[in-house]
Protein backbone atom coordinates (compact mmCIF):
# COMPACT_ATOMS: atom_id res chain seq x y z
CA UNK A 1 0.00 0.00 0.00
CA UNK A 2 1.57 3.26 -1.05
CA UNK A 3 2.24 6.07 2.01
CA UNK A 4 -0.47 8.58 2.00
CA UNK A 5 -0.98 12.14 4.08
CA UNK A 6 1.52 12.18 7.12
CA UNK A 7 3.33 9.31 6.16
CA UNK A 8 4.08 10.77 2.54
CA UNK A 9 4.30 14.02 3.87
CA UNK A 10 7.56 12.65 4.86
CA UNK A 11 8.44 10.37 1.59
CA UNK A 12 8.38 14.07 -0.67
CA UNK A 13 10.36 15.84 2.14
CA UNK A 14 12.94 13.62 1.48
CA UNK A 15 12.56 14.05 -2.17
CA UNK A 16 12.76 18.00 -1.36
CA UNK A 17 16.14 17.55 0.64
CA UNK A 18 17.34 15.15 -2.60
CA UNK A 19 16.62 17.68 -4.41
CA UNK A 20 18.34 20.36 -2.33
CA UNK A 21 21.54 18.47 -2.20
CA UNK A 22 21.44 17.97 -6.08
CA UNK A 23 21.02 21.69 -5.89
CA UNK A 24 24.05 22.50 -4.27
CA UNK A 25 26.44 20.11 -5.56
CA UNK A 26 25.27 21.64 -9.26
CA UNK A 27 26.50 25.08 -7.69
CA UNK A 28 29.87 23.92 -7.40
CA UNK A 29 30.02 22.19 -10.64
CA UNK A 30 28.91 25.25 -12.33
CA UNK A 31 31.93 26.84 -10.31
CA UNK A 32 34.62 24.57 -11.30
CA UNK A 33 33.43 24.83 -15.16
CA UNK A 34 33.75 28.79 -14.64
CA UNK A 35 37.34 28.44 -13.68
CA UNK A 36 38.13 26.60 -16.53
CA UNK A 37 36.72 29.48 -18.71
CA UNK A 38 38.83 30.79 -20.69
CA UNK A 39 37.18 33.66 -21.08
CA UNK A 40 36.80 34.36 -17.43
CA UNK A 41 40.30 36.22 -17.58
CA UNK A 42 41.68 37.64 -20.49
CA UNK A 43 44.99 35.68 -19.52
CA UNK A 44 45.38 34.74 -23.04
CA UNK A 45 46.13 37.74 -23.47
CA UNK A 46 47.69 38.93 -20.94
CA UNK A 47 50.15 35.79 -21.91
CA UNK A 48 51.45 38.07 -24.62
CA UNK A 49 52.25 37.22 -28.02
CA UNK A 50 55.68 36.61 -29.67
CA UNK A 51 55.72 37.24 -33.48
CA UNK A 52 57.22 34.16 -34.08
CA UNK A 53 54.54 32.23 -32.23
CA UNK A 54 50.86 34.09 -32.07
CA UNK A 55 49.54 30.88 -30.12
CA UNK A 56 50.28 30.35 -26.16
CA UNK A 57 48.25 27.76 -26.07
CA UNK A 58 47.70 24.88 -28.70
CA UNK A 59 44.12 24.09 -30.58
CA UNK A 60 44.43 21.22 -28.91
CA UNK A 61 44.77 22.51 -25.51
CA UNK A 62 41.64 24.46 -25.56
CA UNK A 63 39.61 21.90 -26.94
CA UNK A 64 40.79 19.52 -24.35
CA UNK A 65 39.90 22.56 -21.69
CA UNK A 66 36.43 23.13 -22.86
CA UNK A 67 35.88 19.41 -23.86
CA UNK A 68 36.42 19.12 -19.79
CA UNK A 69 34.50 22.12 -19.33
CA UNK A 70 31.49 20.58 -20.73
CA UNK A 71 32.15 17.62 -18.23
CA UNK A 72 31.56 19.83 -15.36
CA UNK A 73 28.91 21.89 -16.70
CA UNK A 74 26.93 18.81 -18.17
CA UNK A 75 27.21 17.06 -14.89
CA UNK A 76 25.69 20.29 -13.09
CA UNK A 77 22.97 20.55 -15.80
CA UNK A 78 21.91 17.01 -15.25
CA UNK A 79 22.47 17.52 -10.96
CA UNK A 80 19.90 20.42 -11.77
CA UNK A 81 17.64 18.71 -13.64
CA UNK A 82 17.10 15.87 -11.90
CA UNK A 83 16.50 17.99 -8.78
CA UNK A 84 13.70 19.75 -10.73
CA UNK A 85 12.08 16.59 -11.65
CA UNK A 86 12.10 15.44 -7.67
CA UNK A 87 10.83 19.06 -6.54
CA UNK A 88 7.84 19.09 -8.85
CA UNK A 89 6.82 15.28 -7.96
CA UNK A 90 6.88 16.35 -4.31
CA UNK A 91 4.64 19.53 -5.40
CA UNK A 92 2.94 17.40 -7.52
CA UNK A 93 2.02 14.85 -4.62
CA UNK A 94 1.39 17.52 -2.27
CA UNK A 95 -1.41 19.10 -4.96
CA UNK A 96 -3.39 15.99 -4.44
CA UNK A 97 -2.88 15.10 -0.69
CA UNK A 98 -3.97 17.75 1.70
CA UNK A 99 -2.20 16.00 4.87
CA UNK A 100 1.11 15.04 3.16
CA UNK A 101 1.26 18.86 2.16
CA UNK A 102 0.65 19.81 5.69
CA UNK A 103 3.31 17.64 6.53
CA UNK A 104 5.73 18.26 3.74
CA UNK A 105 5.40 22.02 4.91
CA UNK A 106 5.90 21.46 8.76
CA UNK A 107 9.24 19.59 8.08
CA UNK A 108 10.82 21.82 5.54
CA UNK A 109 10.73 25.03 7.50
CA UNK A 110 12.28 22.82 10.57
CA UNK A 111 14.79 21.78 8.69
CA UNK A 112 16.81 24.78 8.61
CA UNK B 1 77.48 43.05 -10.68
CA UNK B 2 80.83 43.94 -12.89
CA UNK B 3 80.95 41.94 -15.94
CA UNK B 4 83.27 39.74 -16.87
CA UNK B 5 85.31 42.33 -18.54
CA UNK B 6 85.70 44.60 -15.64
CA UNK B 7 86.62 41.31 -13.58
CA UNK B 8 89.41 40.77 -15.87
CA UNK B 9 90.18 44.53 -15.76
CA UNK B 10 90.94 44.39 -11.85
CA UNK B 11 93.08 41.19 -12.14
CA UNK B 12 96.71 41.87 -10.62
CA UNK B 13 98.97 38.89 -9.42
CA UNK B 14 102.13 38.99 -8.01
CA UNK B 15 105.38 37.11 -7.68
CA UNK B 16 108.14 36.61 -5.79
CA UNK B 17 111.83 34.79 -6.17
CA UNK B 18 112.44 32.41 -3.11
CA UNK B 19 114.76 32.95 -0.72
CA UNK B 20 114.93 37.36 -2.44
CA UNK B 21 113.59 40.25 -2.12
CA UNK B 22 112.97 40.90 -6.10
CA UNK B 23 109.17 41.16 -6.59
CA UNK B 24 107.14 42.09 -9.32
CA UNK B 25 103.26 42.48 -10.03
CA UNK B 26 101.21 41.86 -13.34
CA UNK B 27 97.91 43.84 -13.99
CA UNK B 28 95.95 42.85 -16.87
CA UNK B 29 96.40 45.21 -19.01
CA UNK B 30 100.28 44.25 -18.82
CA UNK B 31 101.20 46.76 -16.92
CA UNK B 32 104.62 45.58 -14.89
CA UNK B 33 105.98 46.84 -11.52
CA UNK B 34 109.51 45.42 -10.00
CA UNK B 35 110.49 46.14 -6.92
CA UNK B 36 113.68 44.99 -4.88
CA UNK B 37 114.25 45.32 -1.48
CA UNK B 38 116.74 48.01 0.23
CA UNK B 39 120.24 47.52 -1.86
CA UNK B 40 119.57 44.15 -3.21
CA UNK B 41 120.05 45.52 -6.71
CA UNK B 42 123.15 47.25 -5.76
CA UNK B 43 124.88 43.78 -4.79
CA UNK B 44 123.61 42.02 -7.54
CA UNK B 45 125.56 41.36 -10.88
CA UNK B 46 124.62 40.69 -14.33
CA UNK B 47 124.21 36.77 -14.66
CA UNK B 48 122.42 36.84 -10.94
CA UNK B 49 120.34 39.26 -11.67
CA UNK B 50 119.45 37.80 -15.39
CA UNK B 51 118.69 34.34 -13.57
CA UNK B 52 116.68 36.19 -10.57
CA UNK B 53 114.37 37.66 -13.67
CA UNK B 54 113.65 35.11 -15.45
CA UNK B 55 112.49 32.94 -12.67
CA UNK B 56 110.64 35.92 -11.73
CA UNK B 57 108.79 35.94 -14.74
CA UNK B 58 108.38 32.34 -15.06
CA UNK B 59 106.44 32.89 -11.38
CA UNK B 60 104.29 36.04 -12.89
CA UNK B 61 103.18 34.75 -15.69
CA UNK B 62 102.16 31.00 -14.11
CA UNK B 63 100.00 33.34 -11.56
CA UNK B 64 98.68 35.43 -14.70
CA UNK B 65 97.52 32.43 -16.42
CA UNK B 66 96.25 31.06 -13.26
CA UNK B 67 94.58 34.18 -12.27
CA UNK B 68 93.17 34.43 -15.94
CA UNK B 69 92.03 30.64 -15.79
CA UNK B 70 90.21 31.38 -12.36
CA UNK B 71 88.16 34.40 -13.82
CA UNK B 72 86.53 32.28 -16.75
CA UNK B 73 82.74 31.89 -16.24
CA UNK B 74 81.17 28.62 -15.05
CA UNK B 75 80.74 27.98 -18.84
CA UNK B 76 83.78 28.50 -20.16
CA UNK B 77 85.82 26.55 -17.30
CA UNK B 78 83.45 23.55 -17.90
CA UNK B 79 85.04 23.71 -21.73
CA UNK B 80 88.69 23.75 -20.67
CA UNK B 81 90.87 21.12 -22.06
CA UNK B 82 91.61 20.07 -25.57
CA UNK B 83 88.37 18.18 -27.45
CA UNK B 84 90.02 16.98 -30.26
CA UNK B 85 93.25 16.99 -32.26
CA UNK B 86 93.11 20.15 -33.87
CA UNK B 87 92.90 21.40 -30.19
CA UNK B 88 96.17 19.41 -29.23
CA UNK B 89 98.09 19.87 -32.32
CA UNK B 90 97.50 24.18 -31.21
CA UNK B 91 98.24 23.74 -27.67
CA UNK B 92 101.75 21.79 -29.04
CA UNK B 93 102.46 24.82 -30.68
CA UNK B 94 101.55 26.81 -28.39
CA UNK B 95 103.73 25.37 -26.17
CA UNK B 96 106.67 25.95 -28.58
CA UNK B 97 105.94 29.58 -29.49
CA UNK B 98 109.20 31.58 -28.84
CA UNK B 99 108.44 35.23 -28.30
CA UNK B 100 111.00 38.48 -27.43
CA UNK B 101 111.32 42.01 -26.57
CA UNK B 102 113.34 44.00 -25.54
CA UNK B 103 113.61 47.68 -24.17
CA UNK B 104 114.66 50.73 -26.87
CA UNK B 105 118.15 51.02 -25.82
CA UNK B 106 118.15 47.19 -26.12
CA UNK B 107 120.06 46.84 -22.90
CA UNK B 108 117.32 44.42 -21.29
CA UNK B 109 115.81 41.13 -23.91
CA UNK B 110 113.33 39.17 -22.60
CA UNK B 111 112.40 35.64 -24.23
CA UNK B 112 110.17 32.79 -23.70
CA UNK B 113 109.46 29.24 -25.18
CA UNK B 114 105.56 28.54 -24.25
CA UNK B 115 105.66 31.16 -21.58
CA UNK B 116 107.42 28.74 -19.26
CA UNK B 117 111.01 29.12 -20.14
CA UNK B 118 112.08 32.46 -19.76
CA UNK B 119 115.55 33.89 -20.74
CA UNK B 120 116.13 37.64 -19.76
CA UNK B 121 119.75 38.93 -21.16
CA UNK B 122 121.30 42.15 -20.10
CA UNK B 123 123.93 43.59 -22.16
CA UNK B 124 127.23 43.73 -20.58
CA UNK B 125 127.65 46.61 -17.99
CA UNK B 126 124.13 47.56 -17.75
CA UNK B 127 123.86 46.90 -14.16
CA UNK B 128 126.96 49.22 -13.53
CA UNK B 129 125.58 51.79 -15.70
CA UNK B 130 121.74 51.56 -14.88
CA UNK B 131 120.33 52.45 -11.46
CA UNK B 132 117.38 50.49 -9.87
CA UNK B 133 115.24 52.79 -10.92
CA UNK B 134 116.30 53.19 -14.73
CA UNK B 135 116.80 49.19 -14.75
CA UNK B 136 112.78 48.49 -13.87
CA UNK B 137 112.02 51.27 -16.21
CA UNK B 138 113.38 49.24 -19.36
CA UNK B 139 112.71 46.35 -17.66
CA UNK B 140 109.11 47.53 -18.40
CA UNK B 141 109.58 48.39 -21.70
CA UNK B 142 111.25 45.63 -22.44
CA UNK B 143 108.74 43.39 -21.08
CA UNK B 144 105.82 45.34 -22.95
CA UNK B 145 107.55 44.51 -26.00
CA UNK B 146 107.66 40.82 -25.16
CA UNK B 147 103.74 40.60 -24.27
CA UNK B 148 103.19 42.41 -27.81
CA UNK B 149 104.83 39.84 -29.53
CA UNK B 150 103.56 36.67 -27.24
CA UNK B 151 100.12 38.10 -27.76
CA UNK B 152 100.57 38.67 -31.59
CA UNK B 153 102.10 35.05 -32.51
CA UNK B 154 99.08 33.88 -30.09
CA UNK B 155 96.95 35.59 -32.36
CA UNK B 156 98.37 34.11 -35.29
CA UNK B 157 98.37 30.97 -34.37
CA UNK B 158 95.09 30.76 -32.88
CA UNK B 159 93.98 32.51 -36.42
CA UNK B 160 96.18 29.56 -38.09
CA UNK B 161 94.52 26.46 -36.25
CA UNK B 162 90.48 27.57 -35.26
CA UNK B 163 89.55 30.42 -38.22
CA UNK C 1 59.14 39.98 -14.80
CA UNK C 2 59.98 41.81 -18.05
CA UNK C 3 62.67 40.42 -20.50
CA UNK C 4 64.23 44.01 -21.53
CA UNK C 5 67.26 43.06 -20.33
CA UNK C 6 67.99 41.05 -22.98
CA UNK C 7 67.54 43.79 -25.16
CA UNK C 8 70.28 45.54 -23.46
CA UNK C 9 72.21 42.05 -24.23
CA UNK C 10 72.17 42.09 -27.53
CA UNK C 11 73.11 45.99 -27.90
CA UNK C 12 75.77 45.09 -25.65
CA UNK C 13 76.89 42.21 -28.11
CA UNK C 14 76.24 44.32 -31.33
CA UNK C 15 78.88 46.99 -29.46
CA UNK C 16 81.30 44.10 -28.57
CA UNK C 17 81.48 42.58 -31.37
CA UNK C 18 81.80 45.64 -34.00
CA UNK C 19 85.25 46.58 -31.52
CA UNK C 20 86.27 42.87 -31.86
CA UNK C 21 85.73 42.61 -35.32
CA UNK C 22 87.97 45.83 -36.06
CA UNK C 23 90.45 44.51 -34.18
CA UNK C 24 90.71 40.99 -35.56
CA UNK C 25 90.68 43.02 -39.10
CA UNK C 26 93.92 45.10 -37.74
CA UNK C 27 95.55 41.00 -37.27
CA UNK C 28 94.14 40.15 -40.96
CA UNK C 29 91.33 37.45 -39.45
CA UNK C 30 88.98 36.71 -41.94
CA UNK C 31 86.25 37.48 -43.18
CA UNK C 32 86.44 40.64 -45.25
CA UNK C 33 82.96 42.78 -44.77
CA UNK C 34 82.06 44.01 -47.80
CA UNK C 35 79.49 46.14 -46.76
CA UNK C 36 81.18 47.55 -43.36
CA UNK C 37 81.75 45.83 -40.11
CA UNK C 38 78.71 48.08 -38.90
CA UNK C 39 76.92 47.03 -41.53
CA UNK C 40 76.88 42.95 -41.21
CA UNK C 41 76.58 43.18 -36.92
CA UNK C 42 73.09 45.44 -37.42
CA UNK C 43 71.55 42.20 -37.59
CA UNK C 44 71.77 41.26 -33.96
CA UNK C 45 69.51 43.39 -31.60
CA UNK C 46 66.67 42.06 -34.54
CA UNK C 47 67.35 38.31 -34.06
CA UNK C 48 67.03 38.65 -29.89
CA UNK C 49 63.78 41.16 -30.24
CA UNK C 50 61.15 37.98 -30.60
CA UNK C 51 62.74 36.03 -28.14
CA UNK C 52 62.30 39.54 -25.98
CA UNK C 53 58.69 39.08 -26.48
CA UNK C 54 58.40 35.77 -25.87
CA UNK C 55 55.53 35.43 -22.59
CA UNK C 56 56.20 35.97 -19.12
CA UNK C 57 56.02 32.55 -17.56
CA UNK C 58 54.12 33.78 -14.70
CA UNK C 59 51.60 35.15 -16.99
CA UNK C 60 49.98 30.86 -16.25
CA UNK C 61 49.43 31.76 -12.65
CA UNK C 62 46.24 33.04 -12.30
CA UNK C 63 44.85 30.30 -15.02
CA UNK C 64 46.61 27.68 -13.08
CA UNK C 65 45.30 28.85 -9.99
CA UNK C 66 42.16 28.59 -11.21
CA UNK C 67 42.49 25.18 -12.30
CA UNK C 68 43.45 24.54 -8.77
CA UNK C 69 40.32 26.23 -6.90
CA UNK C 70 38.66 24.12 -9.67
CA UNK C 71 40.49 20.73 -8.49
CA UNK C 72 39.59 21.96 -4.72
CA UNK C 73 35.99 21.40 -5.38
CA UNK C 74 36.34 18.14 -7.20
CA UNK C 75 38.54 16.32 -4.37
CA UNK C 76 36.35 13.67 -3.03
CA UNK C 77 38.63 10.82 -3.04
CA UNK C 78 42.31 11.97 -2.95
CA UNK C 79 44.09 15.39 -2.91
CA UNK C 80 47.10 14.04 -4.59
CA UNK C 81 47.55 16.11 -7.57
CA UNK C 82 49.18 13.88 -9.81
CA UNK C 83 50.76 16.18 -11.91
CA UNK C 84 52.28 18.71 -9.62
CA UNK C 85 53.80 17.77 -6.43
CA UNK C 86 53.33 20.88 -4.84
CA UNK C 87 50.08 21.30 -4.71
CA UNK C 88 47.64 18.77 -2.55
CA UNK C 89 44.00 19.49 -2.01
CA UNK C 90 41.62 18.98 1.28
CA UNK C 91 39.06 16.68 0.74
CA UNK C 92 35.91 18.72 -0.03
CA UNK C 93 33.19 17.47 2.25
CA UNK C 94 30.21 19.98 0.39
CA UNK C 95 31.37 17.88 -2.99
CA UNK C 96 28.78 15.02 -1.07
CA UNK C 97 24.89 13.63 -2.00
CA UNK C 98 24.91 12.22 1.51
CA UNK C 99 21.92 14.31 2.07
CA UNK C 100 20.12 11.83 -0.79
CA UNK C 101 17.79 10.04 0.82
CA UNK C 102 15.69 8.09 -1.73
CA UNK C 103 15.01 4.79 0.23
CA UNK C 104 11.13 5.36 0.36
CA UNK C 105 11.66 5.10 -3.50
CA UNK C 106 12.16 2.13 -5.24
CA UNK C 107 10.74 2.68 -8.88
CA UNK C 108 13.23 1.55 -11.69
CA UNK C 109 14.68 4.85 -12.32
CA UNK C 110 14.90 5.68 -8.54
CA UNK C 111 16.94 2.33 -8.00
CA UNK C 112 19.36 3.50 -11.16
CA UNK C 113 19.56 6.83 -10.13
CA UNK C 114 20.47 5.61 -6.34
CA UNK C 115 23.44 2.81 -8.33
CA UNK C 116 24.78 4.35 -11.27
CA UNK C 117 24.73 8.03 -9.79
CA UNK C 118 24.49 8.47 -6.23
CA UNK C 119 26.79 6.00 -5.14
CA UNK C 120 29.60 6.04 -7.21
CA UNK C 121 29.46 10.06 -7.20
CA UNK C 122 32.63 10.31 -5.28
CA UNK C 123 34.76 8.58 -7.98
CA UNK C 124 33.06 10.78 -10.82
CA UNK C 125 34.23 13.61 -8.76
CA UNK C 126 37.62 12.16 -8.02
CA UNK C 127 38.24 11.41 -11.88
CA UNK C 128 36.94 14.45 -12.99
CA UNK C 129 39.77 15.99 -10.57
CA UNK C 130 42.17 13.82 -12.30
CA UNK C 131 41.06 15.62 -15.65
CA UNK C 132 41.43 18.95 -14.49
CA UNK C 133 44.42 18.42 -13.17
CA UNK C 134 45.86 17.01 -16.89
CA UNK C 135 44.85 19.49 -18.62
CA UNK C 136 46.09 22.12 -15.96
CA UNK C 137 48.95 20.14 -16.40
CA UNK C 138 49.68 21.54 -19.86
CA UNK C 139 50.18 25.35 -18.33
CA UNK C 140 52.62 23.84 -16.31
CA UNK C 141 54.40 22.57 -19.47
CA UNK C 142 53.73 25.99 -21.18
CA UNK C 143 54.86 28.26 -18.30
CA UNK C 144 58.17 25.60 -17.98
CA UNK C 145 58.46 25.87 -21.54
CA UNK C 146 58.90 29.84 -21.44
CA UNK C 147 60.70 29.61 -18.05
CA UNK C 148 63.64 27.37 -19.84
CA UNK C 149 63.37 29.17 -22.78
CA UNK C 150 64.31 32.42 -20.99
CA UNK C 151 67.14 31.00 -19.17
CA UNK C 152 68.31 29.64 -22.13
CA UNK C 153 68.72 32.78 -23.85
CA UNK C 154 69.55 34.39 -21.30
CA UNK C 155 72.61 32.33 -20.73
CA UNK C 156 73.35 32.56 -24.58
CA UNK C 157 73.48 36.67 -24.34
CA UNK C 158 75.96 35.97 -21.18
CA UNK C 159 78.29 33.78 -22.27
CA UNK C 160 78.12 35.25 -26.04
CA UNK C 161 79.03 38.24 -24.32
CA UNK C 162 81.38 37.13 -22.04
CA UNK C 163 83.61 35.27 -25.31
CA UNK C 164 83.69 38.79 -27.02
CA UNK C 165 85.25 40.21 -23.52
CA UNK C 166 87.79 37.88 -23.79
CA UNK C 167 88.47 37.47 -27.00
CA UNK C 168 88.68 41.21 -27.27
CA UNK C 169 91.57 43.17 -26.33
CA UNK C 170 94.07 40.27 -25.71
CA UNK C 171 94.14 36.86 -26.98
CA UNK C 172 94.51 33.72 -24.06
CA UNK C 173 96.59 31.50 -24.40
CA UNK C 174 93.67 28.57 -24.30
CA UNK C 175 91.09 28.12 -27.13
CA UNK C 176 88.01 29.80 -26.45
CA UNK C 177 85.25 27.69 -26.21
CA UNK C 178 82.28 27.42 -23.77
CA UNK C 179 79.42 25.42 -22.38
CA UNK C 180 75.85 26.27 -23.00
CA UNK C 181 72.51 24.09 -22.27
CA UNK C 182 69.56 24.02 -24.38
CA UNK C 183 66.76 23.34 -21.08
CA UNK C 184 63.42 23.80 -23.07
CA UNK C 185 62.16 19.79 -23.79
CA UNK C 186 63.93 18.67 -20.91
CA UNK C 187 61.36 21.03 -18.65
CA UNK C 188 58.96 20.09 -20.16
CA UNK C 189 59.34 16.38 -19.78
CA UNK C 190 57.99 15.64 -16.51
CA UNK C 191 54.96 17.71 -17.13
CA UNK C 192 54.62 15.95 -20.80
CA UNK C 193 54.65 12.73 -19.27
CA UNK C 194 51.68 13.84 -16.84
CA UNK C 195 49.57 14.97 -20.38
CA UNK C 196 49.48 11.43 -21.44
CA UNK C 197 48.32 10.02 -18.58
CA UNK C 198 44.47 10.05 -18.71
CA UNK C 199 45.18 6.75 -20.25
CA UNK C 200 42.63 4.39 -21.57
CA UNK C 201 41.75 2.34 -18.84
CA UNK C 202 41.71 -1.31 -18.97
CA UNK C 203 38.71 -2.89 -20.68
CA UNK C 204 35.87 -3.52 -17.98
CA UNK C 205 32.35 -3.20 -17.07
CA UNK C 206 31.61 0.27 -15.72
CA UNK C 207 31.33 -0.47 -12.18
CA UNK C 208 33.49 0.63 -9.29
CA UNK C 209 36.51 -0.64 -9.56
CA UNK C 210 36.75 0.56 -13.02
CA UNK C 211 36.13 4.17 -11.63
CA UNK C 212 38.64 4.26 -10.01
CA UNK C 213 41.40 3.25 -12.58
CA UNK C 214 41.52 6.16 -14.02
CA UNK C 215 43.35 8.27 -11.01
CA UNK C 216 45.80 5.15 -10.39
CA UNK C 217 46.93 4.69 -14.17
CA UNK C 218 47.20 8.35 -14.66
CA UNK C 219 49.76 8.58 -11.48
CA UNK C 220 51.71 5.19 -12.91
CA UNK C 221 51.87 7.13 -16.46
CA UNK C 222 53.06 10.32 -14.63
CA UNK C 223 55.69 8.49 -13.28
CA UNK C 224 57.07 5.75 -15.49
CA UNK C 225 57.98 8.38 -17.97
CA UNK C 226 62.18 8.79 -18.55
CA UNK C 227 63.03 12.43 -18.24
CA UNK C 228 64.33 14.14 -21.07
CA UNK C 229 68.03 15.37 -19.95
CA UNK C 230 69.20 18.96 -21.30
CA UNK C 231 70.93 19.29 -24.23
CA UNK C 232 74.82 20.42 -24.11
CA UNK C 233 77.03 21.42 -26.60
CA UNK C 234 80.36 23.60 -26.80
CA UNK C 235 80.46 26.92 -28.88
CA UNK C 236 83.59 28.24 -29.70
CA UNK C 237 85.25 31.42 -31.55
CA UNK C 238 88.73 33.84 -31.34
CA UNK C 239 86.82 36.28 -33.77
CA UNK C 240 83.93 38.39 -33.73
CA UNK C 241 82.90 36.64 -36.52
CA UNK C 242 83.22 33.40 -35.50
CA UNK C 243 81.46 34.04 -32.04
CA UNK C 244 78.58 35.33 -33.29
CA UNK C 245 77.72 32.84 -35.83
CA UNK C 246 77.80 30.51 -33.16
CA UNK C 247 75.79 32.75 -31.51
CA UNK C 248 73.36 32.89 -34.32
CA UNK C 249 73.21 28.93 -34.89
CA UNK C 250 72.29 28.58 -30.60
CA UNK C 251 69.96 31.26 -31.01
CA UNK C 252 67.82 29.14 -34.16
CA UNK C 253 68.24 26.10 -31.75
CA UNK C 254 66.39 27.65 -29.13
CA UNK C 255 63.76 28.68 -31.32
CA UNK C 256 63.34 25.03 -33.19
CA UNK C 257 63.44 23.15 -29.38
CA UNK C 258 60.66 26.03 -28.03
CA UNK C 259 58.77 24.52 -31.74
CA UNK C 260 58.87 21.09 -30.55
CA UNK C 261 57.80 21.33 -27.21
CA UNK C 262 54.76 23.02 -28.07
CA UNK C 263 53.88 20.09 -30.69
CA UNK C 264 54.88 17.96 -28.22
CA UNK C 265 52.76 19.39 -25.64
CA UNK C 266 50.06 19.66 -28.47
CA UNK C 267 50.87 16.06 -29.43
CA UNK C 268 49.99 14.90 -25.83
CA UNK C 269 46.88 17.09 -25.62
CA UNK C 270 45.39 15.46 -29.15
CA UNK C 271 45.78 11.90 -26.84
CA UNK C 272 44.51 13.62 -24.16
CA UNK C 273 41.27 14.51 -26.44
CA UNK C 274 40.76 10.65 -27.23
CA UNK C 275 41.03 9.66 -24.03
CA UNK C 276 38.69 12.03 -23.05
CA UNK C 277 36.33 10.29 -25.43
CA UNK C 278 37.41 7.19 -24.94
CA UNK C 279 36.80 6.98 -20.95
CA UNK C 280 33.87 9.40 -20.65
CA UNK C 281 31.74 6.69 -19.26
CA UNK C 282 34.21 6.58 -16.19
CA UNK C 283 34.36 10.82 -16.22
CA UNK C 284 30.54 11.50 -15.77
CA UNK C 285 27.45 9.18 -14.74
CA UNK C 286 24.62 8.76 -17.21
CA UNK C 287 21.80 11.88 -17.48
CA UNK C 288 19.20 10.27 -14.53
CA UNK C 289 16.34 9.22 -16.38
CA UNK C 290 14.63 10.92 -13.78
CA UNK C 291 15.23 13.94 -15.36
CA UNK C 292 13.04 13.77 -18.27
CA UNK C 293 10.38 11.70 -17.20
CA UNK C 294 7.00 13.13 -17.13
CA UNK C 295 5.35 14.14 -14.24
CA UNK C 296 2.91 10.96 -14.87
CA UNK C 297 5.95 8.58 -15.70
CA UNK C 298 8.20 9.81 -12.82
CA UNK C 299 5.17 8.70 -10.07
CA UNK C 300 4.98 5.08 -12.01
CA UNK C 301 7.15 2.61 -11.49
CA UNK C 302 9.22 3.48 -14.00
CA UNK C 303 10.39 6.37 -12.51
CA UNK C 304 10.56 7.01 -8.66
CA UNK C 305 7.68 4.41 -8.28
CA UNK C 306 5.05 4.38 -5.31
CA UNK C 307 5.92 6.28 -1.99
CA UNK C 308 6.97 3.88 0.45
Amino acid sequence: MPDQGEALGVDIFHLYKTAKNLREVAVIYRDSARLLSLSESSWLANAGESRSRPHPVAPEWETACAETTKVLEDTARNLDDTAHALDRTADDYAATDQAAAAEYKRLREADV
Amino acid sequence: MSTLAERLDSIRVRATVPGTEIGAELRHSGELTVTFGPSVYDWLDERNLEHFMAILFRLLLAEWVRAHRAALPDEFRAALGPDDQQERDYLAARDTLEATGASADGRVTISAVGLENFTVRLTPGSVRELREQKFVERTREAFRAFLDDQNTKISELKYRFFT
Amino acid sequence: MSFDHLMKHANDIQAKAIRNAKIDQVKNAPPVYPDGIEGYYSYIPSMFEPFSQMPDPASYDHMIGNMDKSMANLCTLSGVDPFDKDHTCMINTDMSLGATDMSDWNGKAANLFKERFVEPFPKYSQNQFTLVATVKSGLLAYQAKWAAARRDIDELAHSVENALDLTGTQMFPDKNKWEIQFTVLASITAVGAAILALGTPPTSPVGALALTAIGAYAQTRAVDAPPDLPEKRTLQGETAYQITNEMTEALNKINQTIDAADEKIAAGFARTLQDITDSRRHLIANRPALADQSSTEIRGYDGLGPPQ
